[in-house]
């Protein structure tokens, strides 16, 4: 518990705790006003599941900010050595890396649900005060929304700190994720067709996709992709977790 | 007690630690000796579970990881700077003061006690090298811990700086506690220690306390001064005792102690005109000891 309770404490005593989110947050802002106000076109506008798919496309791209502040939680430690001070301060590793688990899911949980919020209602003011007129009744299943969105967000930042604590490297683990999300994973895709669909950061994305926010008929369902997910990330920290008690406590 | 027992660790082909055991005991300063590489920081981060290696060390018998609260049993300065730079001082400690069940008091007490109080609210990004190294001296000290593990401490403090480490610690173990301290300034070591440690290419080279260490390296030389020049020289062949003029009226005798030569003096009634002994330094001993076990070594001849 003191080990949780300091692990908030170093996120909440760092900058980047604020200024990171607060910019993914106006980035949020500023998309969904666009994509709804400008972007959208009067069909969009007339469909009662528009807002339920405006939420899916800033949080795809805002993401990686959550990601990119796990990373930093982890990576930091080793960049400035205090490593040493957080396992001394506990008397066994698994317990500051758990810590790091439940700190990173808390905030990636909170951040999902306010980009979620926020989407909403930039989205909804964009149709109102740019196209300048109200959206037909919308139809949102918030729980099915919820639980993806979560999903989604939560995914990117433990990645992300499974490849900090694989990595430890503050800029070879924001290379990793960049290259992984993008490049990497796009190549498999090609290579591995079908396939594909096991690669950890494709299943986020099959994650977030659903009939309402994609026609094309998907490869698995949500609730498949998600699982798929969870054995990329339970294998990729069976390993990290080996490695965090076994490594020496310096990059 | 801290008991280090055949500590080893390889870097690939490296041995950076080699077998080593010692012991550390409380109510006194230990010194950690040895040329650059000799392995000083890799067997106290041995010490303290942060290097993964062979071998064990017990504080009172128990291995750290037994300890409920780590912070509160030995506190550590491996590194100046190791800090976040934009979090602040005091919060710095605070997470430290949470993370051990530390009371947030102590924060601001650890902090005036290294001098920083002032600045406690500033991002340590900027800090001096003497500020960072206050600092790691503030979060080694925070949970009043029984042990403290020092990797050069008095690096970058000022004159000011170091006359107060040398105070403070040395009050901190005679209050019972243990302080184990590696440094390269040995003349400011040897006013500290009472014990020493001394290792090379990481191996134990001694393990001893210092007067032991430099009366065994140095046999004892005594300078004394007399107005009665002839009558002391007399005395001194007398007791087939080896000595060197100096100056005019000066002798330095070699293997014995004052109380030797203050006892002959009074009883040939001979008055001295001042007797003080010429004990050998602790420089002088450890590159005696060291030769030969340097990682790296300079052009210049260090013998003298």
């Amino acid at each position: 518990m003191l080990t949780l309770r300091a692990e908030f404490r170093r996120l909440f005593t760092l900058r980047s705790a604020y200024a990171i989110p607060l910019l993914a947050l106006a980035v949020t802002a500023a998309l969904a006003f666009y994509l709804a106000g400008w972007y959208a076109t009067p069909q969009d506008l007339h469909d009662p599941g528009f807002l339920a798919t405006q939420v899916a496309s800033p949080l795809g791209i805002v993401v990686v900010f959550g990601a990119l502040l796990s990373i930093l939680l982890m990576t930091h430690e080793y960049r400035y050595n205090t490593i040493m001070y957080t396992l001394m301060s506990a008397n066994s590793r698994s317990k500051v890396l758990l810590a790091k688990i439940v700190v990173v899911t808390a905030f990636a949980l909170a951040f999902t649900v306010t980009v979620d919020v926020l989407s909403l209602v930039a989205s909804y003011l964009g149709a109102r005060i740019v196209q300048g007129h109200a959206l037909v009744p919308q139809t949102i299943d918030v729980g099915d929304l919820l639980w993806r969105t979560l999903v989604f967000g939560w995914g990117y930042a433990i990645a992300g700190l499974v490849l900090a604590t694989l990595i430890r490297n503050q800029v070879g683990t924001i290379v990793t994720v960049f290259l992984l999300f993008g490049p990497i994973e796009g190549i498999l895709d090609a290579v591995l067709g079908h396939n594909a669909l096991y690669l950890p950061f494709t299943a986020l994305g099959n994650v977030l996709k659903s009939k309402t926010t994609n026609t094309v008929l998907l490869p698995v369902s949500p609730g498949r992709a998600a699982l798929v997910f969870a054995v990329d990330i339970a294998i990729g920290w069976m390993v990290a977790w080996m490695l965090f008690l076994r490594r020496d406590a310096s990059s | 007690m801290i008991r280090a027992e055949h500590l080893a660790k390889r870097y690939g082909d490296t041995v950076a630690v080699d077998d080593l055991s010692f012991q550390i005991e409380t109510g006194k300063v230990t010194g950690f000796l040895g040329p650059n590489g000799a392995g000083k920081s890799t067997t106290m981060r041995l010490m303290l579970g942060l290097d993964r290696g062979v071998g064990a060390t017990t504080y009172d018998g128990k291995a750290l990881r037994d300890y409920r609260r780590p912070p509160q049993v030995v506190g550590m300065l491996l590194e100046a700077g190791a800090f976040h730079p934009t979090r602040t001082a005091r919060n710095h400690l605070r997470v430290l003061a949470t993370a051990g069940a530390i009371p947030a008091a102590r924060v601001d007490e650890a902090l005036d006690a290294v001098g920083l109080l002032h600045v406690s609210d500033r991002r340590p990004g900027k800090f001096s090298m003497g500020m960072s190294q206050r600092l790691g001296i503030a979060a080694a000290i925070l949970g009043e811990p029984k042990y403290l593990i020092l990797d050069e401490p008095a690096n970058g403090l000022d004159p000011e700086g170091i006359f107060w480490l040398r105070q403070f610690l040395k009050g901190y173990a005679a209050r019972g506690n243990a302080v184990f301290i590696s440094s390269h300034l040995l003349a400011e070591l040897a006013q500290l220690v009472d014990d020493v440690v001394v290792i090379g290419r990481g191996k134990l080279i001694a393990s001893t306390s210092m007067r032991e260490l430099i009366a065994s390296r140095s046999p004892g030389r005594v300078f004394a001064r007399t107005a009665h020049e002839r009558q002391f020289e007399d005395l001194l062949a007398q007791h087939a005792l080896v000595y060197e003029r100096v100056g005019d009226d000066g002798f330095t005798i070699a293997g014995v102690t004052t109380d030797d030569i203050s006892r002959l003096a009074f009883e040939g009634r001979i008055p001295l005109l001042e007797l003080t002994s010429r004990a050998g330094s602790l420089e002088g001993v450890f590159l005696e000891l060291t030769e030969g076990a340097e990682e790296y070594r300079s052009g210049i001849n260090t013998k003298g």
